[in-house]
């Protein structure tokens, strides 16, 4: 079997498809590679303090960025949403919310 | 289909922040045996702009302080002449009613020792604002009042479309943004409450929801309303506010000012004479912050360490409450510090500018059945007192019409297609993520659309918004949460177009910064003292045209007009 070179001799603009058209056509129906995202965590929530079964939290988020993670049954944020507006902290009645400012702003 | 969420209502209310609650609870309790539901994308507890609560009304007009009339005379001067006047006299006439409702739902206003309303004067020439130092608690007041008329609330439901039966609002179409569920709601009157469009420009610190509005709204009212067909109005008057910097809140010359903090320059010399904001403020405060005395800050350090004790609980407590932590991590102390100030990112808002769908003087748009109250709906300056008031007024002409129609018939036709739109990007999994579309919309707002504004930069905006189309059909959610954010970027889309196009119409500058054109820098009182509306055409393009201004209910003499243009402090004129 010949092994297809690792390096091509190709001149730009004439690659593997009739145009760049297609090229770009082709490039948009791609499937990506889905890879875990990493974000800034503004709302911090102390687990000791949390109540197992308690969501005031999740359900003060205006835009609704806080979940209760299913096994350990605490809150957390898990959407990159925070609008640092303290709702969360606020409404939590063991105060185990603390907000601190999105690095981007603080 | 069989997991739809069917619901039926005698009146529909899409938003449960300011101007939704009160609609709700004035339809409610005229209808005690009839259904009105509340359709809320967070949770009505802690939703809109006055989620965490606000430090004051600052548009009472109160007896004794100022008049119906003279509020719609410094309104009108403050929008340039732009005005439905009748609109703003209906709130000048009905607010003060509100605010005595509101005080017996147990809302709190500011009273001095005597017992009257503690009016401050924060306007060019009235003074209207009254300061509520327990405002942090009125969404919840709200609520509470929500849940005793027996409004139905339906939370994290985000509705998508209007349902039109025959050119008339019958409902709605929506997501919950939870399960990712169809929604579909019969209704006889539909009271859009959505708020503004705040999530359009990017704020300057790039942070995707580091918006001056809650990021919640938007724009849902706006797109909803314009697929619906109703005209909107006034949308190239965009909102830019002096807020501050990276924070992206007020700072708030509202709260100080009346104590004696004002916008100075970085020689800390004052140079306006009002912090109100407009159009005509706004321009020089930005023709400070750019200038050679730029940047701009707020001046609270030579203020008694009570006063700057006092005005930093009611920042830290109130609409904005994490203003306090912002500028201890900063190192800025309001007592010995000048806090910066800066613009960021522009809106749609008519609760500080006049863009919004049209209202009359009843809250009906252009659309029968159809009302709108609130940020979203075109009253200009109307703020909270207005949201409050013109959900009431919204309410009680719903109530009549549903007296006299008809139910509507859904087409199963057009909620099949529509519901189709609204689930595709849970079928493209690995399609473009919504944030990173947003990003793109909202970055191509700040290069093309933002003040000053020509006619070149426009035009490239506005083919990428038109071309942005395609890029929202490759959106894919991963989940609910996804589809929810996905919805919005249509609806940024459709604002930013919308944007584009007001902005390209209106060949002239009027309101300051709001809608500065380089290439028409003049006024152009002859060609364009009327409002620019769009609409949705029946062939789906977008057409723009001219809307009369109504002869005023309240005259103006002869240069009051001019009075808002005169805001710059003149220079000091050199000692000889």
């Amino acid at each position: 079997m010949i092994e297809e070179p690792r390096t091509k001799k190709v001149v730009a603009g004439q690659l593997k498809f009739e145009s760049e058209v297609a090229a770009a056509a082709a490039a948009r129906t791609a499937p990506n590679r889905q890879v875990s995202r990493l974000f800034d965590v503004p709302v911090v929530v102390d687990e000791e303090r949390c109540i197992s079964g308690c969501h005031v939290c999740v359900e003060s988020c205006p835009v609704d960025c806080l979940a209760i993670e299913p096994e350990r049954r605490k809150a957390y944020m898990k959407f990159d949403d925070c609008w640092y507006c303290l709702a969360c902290e606020v409404d939590c009645p063991t105060n185990a919310i603390t907000v601190k400012m999105p690095f981007l702003i603080r | 289909m069989a997991n739809d969420i069917r619901l039926d209502a005698d009146i529909l209310v899409i938003g449960g922040g300011t101007a939704g609650s009160v609609a709700a609870i004035k339809a409610k309790e005229a209808l005690p045996n009839g259904t009105v539901l509340l359709l809320e994308k967070a949770n009505v507890k802690r939703s809109g702009a006055i989620a965490l609560g606000m430090d004051g009304v600052n548009n009472a007009i109160i007896p004794g302080h100022a008049t119906p009339d003279q509020y719609v005379r410094e309104i009108t001067m403050a929008n340039d002449g732009i005005v439905n006047q009748k609109a703003i006299l209906a709130y000048a006439q009905q607010s003060f009613a509100m605010i005595q409702e509101l005080e017996s739902w147990g809302i709190k206003f500011q009273k001095t020792a005597t017992g009257e309303y503690d009016v401050k004067k924060v306007h060019h020439q009235g003074s209207y604002v009254l300061p509520m130092p327990e405002g942090y608690d009125i969404k919840k007041l709200l609520t509470r009042m929500i849940r005793r008329v027996g409004v139905k609330t339906e939370n994290r439901v985000m509705a998508t479309r209007v349902l039109l039966d025959q050119g008339r609002a019958i409902g709605v179409t929506g997501i919950n943004i939870r399960t990712g569920e169809f929604v579909v709601v019969n209704a006889k009157a539909v009271i859009l409450c959505c708020g503004a469009a705040g999530r359009l420009g990017l704020p300057a610190s790039g942070y995707l929801m580091g918006t001056y509005e809650n990021p919640s709204n938007a724009g849902d009212g706006y797109a909803m309303a314009y697929h619906a067909g109703a005209e909107l109005t006034n949308i190239e008057c965009f909102q830019i506010n002096p807020l501050l910097k990276d924070y992206n809140g007020p700072a708030c010359a509202y709260v100080s000012g009346p104590f004696g903090g004002y916008t100075v320059n970085a020689k800390g010399h004052r140079f306006m004479l009002t912090d109100y904001w407009s159009g005509q403020m706004m321009m020089e405060f930005y023709k400070e912050l750019t200038g050679p005395n730029g940047p701009v800050f707020l001046k609270m350090n030579h203020l008694a360490p009570e006063t700057v004790a006092e005005i930093g609980r009611i920042l830290h407590t109130t609409e904005r409450p994490s203003r306090g932590r912002f500028h201890a991590g900063r190192g800025t102390d309001y007592g010995e510090q000048l806090v910066e100030m800066a613009v960021s990112e522009i809106g749609l808002c008519s609760g500080h500018s006049a863009s919004g769908v049209w209202v009359n003087e009843r809250g009906e748009t252009t659309v029968p059945g159809l009302y709108a109250a609130g940020d979203m709906a075109s009253v200009p300056h109307n703020y909270m007192l207005g949201a409050f008031t013109y959900g009431s007024i919204c309410a009680r002409n719903a109530l009549d019409y549903i007296a006299q129609v008809t139910p509507g018939q859904v087409d199963d036709g057009a909620l099949e297609s529509e519901r189709t739109r609204v689930l595709a990007p849970l079928n493209r999994p690995s399609g473009v993520q919504p944030h990173l579309l947003e990003y793109k919309l909202r970055r191509h707002v700040n290069d093309y659309l933002q003040p000053p504004k020509s006619a070149h930069r426009l035009n490239r905006g506005l083919d990428y918004f038109i071309r942005a189309t395609e890029e929202v059909d490759q959106l894919g959610a991963a989940d609910p949460h996804d589809l929810m954010r996905a919805m919005e970027c249509s609806f940024i889309r459709d604002c930013a177009e919308m944007a584009a196009q007001a902005s390209l119409f209106r060949e002239e500058s009027r309101w300051g910064l709001y809608h500065y054109r380089q290439d028409f820098p003049e006024l152009d009182d002859e060609n364009w003292f009327v409002h620019v509306n769009l609409k949705r055409a029946s062939d789906r393009t977008m057409k723009v045209f001219k809307r009369p201004v109504e002869p005023y209910v309240v005259p103006l003499d002869g240069t009051e007009l001019e009075n808002y243009r005169r805001i710059r402090i003149p220079a000091e004129p050199a000692i000889a």
